[in-house]
């Protein structure tokens, strides 16, 4: 794959080389500058950033510093790296050390961290250029990036409509071609929902796969970092360095995962692809004739699709919004106006945390806030968390029974494509229903990833929605680049 | 492992009569009738109804609720957030159809035990640089208003 690939022979064009394969493969080479480069998406952020706001904070000079050691290491004789030179967008709620981390939040304006995320470390060691920090739905909870605390972000293909969320800076960056690859974090389907809903690559893996030290935490249970790109390959490129075990993450899985670049050159002849037959319905008709065709290149590839039923997917929802609301609630305690950001002074200290949580944050934080603690109240415990916690066993051992019949399952990662700013009005309800398909994977602890299978209505992205049990990243992505192979062969017709 | 296998033979509650949960929400207000296969939204294959409960929650419920999330939540908040919370409840009266007696919790996706490493020093995180972050410290502390309310 990468010898196939043109590589730029000087600086003056570095404009065919935008995957972070080729970019990666050319600054290692020395035929192109990692300075370059970052000019280049540099000029691209100064063009399109003010209109879109995919970004917290730009981090031109660091980014540039970054990049000219890169060249150093090259022009010295050494190799920075799988990532060399690759330019990354960071959610804003990953910890970045001396450099503001807001989780698009009040309450944690101005705040800088101590340390810098496991992620963050990994990237950097492997030559990758820190570009920016991303907006997101407050502290990761939406679906639109439409709750965040320093405004919106707009969809590239659309800037009336929304790039979906949480993720949405990140989505929209890569899109945008603001960076080459970024990182997003998925509780719920916020990494594939906006990857689906601006056209690009984007990974959930199994929980535990990748460190979560230093992601500030939202549901701690649900939680996982993954890549946005623009191709299955870059996608499999950044997980193999950001995944893996570590110390730092007790949750992390303690054996070492199989290469994904490798696991993308088998083919997905004989794999068993399965449809769920009782899978929520509600998506739009313009997603399920494109998810239709995505099973047809499957079977054209050589799959074998398969019947299955997943009988408690439809309580994923329920299940989900319990759960995750009630570890948020427990998990945003520590914003209390004594260790970072906001404090609202006060006469006594439990005034002051009240005033400053008030103040800082947003509504549908304190929405989730209030639903989590009431769940898990003494008197509603055991009918709702506790219930929930049930459920959640019942989804996982539904899963397990379809993953004898099958190696990988496809469905729609959104049930639309990308809707307009504003348009599910004021009922939260409308809006947690955007992650019906994705959400139930989280509870079960699976990967999932979404990748952009052509367009539906008023030509947006639609994307097809890989599911694998846990530790199935390899199968995963095999059907994912079968997928992409597919859309190759579609768009040169 | 209780309701699926348990009550596999069991007839088939279907959606349209079911009086609560996301069903109705996507029929009624997200305006998204379920289409597609045998099944729709809330469905449950060998459901057995036992206690469709309609909790509702009060804004005395709400208040109290917001005081232990230390929420100084003003009244408009206040009204607004019991309107959101009965709602959500009555759509999460989905599961309540579910027979879950025999199911074991959940917790976390992965079967952990406890994780132990090495009793060694290391380096923690700096001190001055942590205190920077905060609202206020002195001497080496976080400072803080009194710990005994002076408003009570």
């Amino acid at each position: 794959m990468m010898a196939d690939d043109p590589i730029p022979t000087n600086d003056a064009d570095p404009a065919g080389t935008t995957t972070a394969f080729d970019v990666a493969a050319a600054v290692r080479a020395g035929t192109v500058t990692a300075a370059s480069l970052v000019e280049r998406d540099l000029a691209a952020i100064a063009a399109r950033e003010p209109e879109l706001h995919a970004f917290n904070l730009v981090l031109a000079d660091r980014a540039r510093a970054e990049a000219a050691a890169v060249d150093a290491l090259v022009a010295a004789g050494n190799d920075p790296g799988p990532l060399a030179g690759v330019t990354v967008a960071l959610k804003d709620n990953m910890c970045t050390h001396g450099v503001l981390t807001t989780c698009s939040s009040k309450i944690l304006e101005g705040w800088k961290p101590p340390y810098d995320a496991t992620v963050v470390t990994r990237l950097r060691a492997a030559g990758a250029v820190v570009i920016g920090k991303t907006n997101l739905d407050e502290f990761a909870m939406g679906s639109s990036t439409e709750n965040s605390a320093f405004g919106p972000t707009r969809n590239p293909h659309d800037p009336s409509r929304v790039p979906g969320g949480s993720s949405g800076g990140s989505a929209a960056a890569v899109a945008a071609g603001f960076s080459r690859v970024s990182l997003g974090s998925d509780t719920g389907g916020s990494i594939r929902q906006p990857a689906a809903l601006c056209g690009v690559v984007g990974v959930k893996p199994t929980y535990g796969y990748v460190s979560r030290y230093g992601l500030v935490a939202f549901a701690s249970s649900l939680d996982q970092i993954g890549p946005f790109t623009t191709t299955v390959a870059d996608a499999a490129l950044l997980l193999d360095v950001i995944g893996g075990h570590d110390p730092m993450d007790s949750t992390s899985i303690p054996q070492a995962q199989p290469s994904l670049l490798r696991a993308i050159e088998q083919d997905v002849e004989g794999l068993r692809v399965g449809r769920i037959t009782d899978l929520p319905a509600g998506a739009d008709d313009d997603v399920v004739e494109r998810l239709e065709l995505a099973f047809d290149a499957l079977r054209d590839a050589g799959a074998k699709i398969v019947d299955v039923r997943v009988p408690a997917f439809s309580f994923g929802l329920t299940a989900y919004y319990l759960i995750a609301p009630a570890e948020a609630s427990s998990n945003l305690a520590r914003y209390d106006g004594v260790r970072y950001g906001l404090r609202i002074e006060s006469p006594d200290t439990n005034a002051m945390y009240s005033a400053t949580r008030e103040a800082g944050f947003g509504e549908e934080v304190k929405r989730r806030i209030m639903l989590g603690t009431y769940a898990l109240s003494a008197g509603y415990y055991d009918a709702y968390y506790g219930k929930a916690l049930k459920v959640r066993r019942l989804i996982a051992d539904d899963f397990d029974r379809a993953y004898q019949d099958a190696d990988v399952l496809l469905t729609p990662a959104s049930p639309s494509v990308a809707f307009p700013f504003g348009s599910k009005g004021d009922n939260p309800l409308a809006m947690y229903l955007c992650d019906v398909y994705t959400i139930p994977t989280n509870l079960a602890g699976h990967p999932g990833m979404s990748v952009p299978f052509g367009t539906g209505a008023d030509g947006l992205p639609v994307g097809a929605q890989i599911l694998a049990p846990a530790l199935g990243e390899p199968q995963m992505f095999r059907a994912a680049a079968a997928l992409e192979r597919a859309m190759t062969k579609e768009l040169a017709r | 492992m209780g309701a699926v296998r348990a009550s596999s033979g069991a007839p088939r509650a279907h959606l349209a009569g079911c009086r609560s949960g996301w069903a109705r929400f996507v029929r009624d207000v997200a305006g998204c009738a379920p289409t597609r296969g045998e099944t729709g939204w809330g469905e449950r294959a060998g459901a057995r109804i036992l206690n469709p409960v309609s909790d509702r929650i009060t804004a005395a419920d709400v208040a109290k609720v917001a005081r232990l999330a230390r929420l100084d939540l003003t009244d408009e908040e206040l009204q607004r957030t019991t309107v959101q919370l009965a709602g959500m409840l009555e759509h999460f009266a989905d599961i309540d159809a579910l027979d879950l007696t025999d199911v074991a919790p959940m917790t976390q996706p992965y079967p952990l035990v406890n994780v132990f490493r090495p009793d060694v020093v290391k380096p923690g995180l700096d001190r001055d640089e942590v205190l920077a972050a905060a609202p206020a410290a002195e001497d080496g502390r976080f400072r803080v208003p009194p710990v005994v309310g002076l408003a009570e």
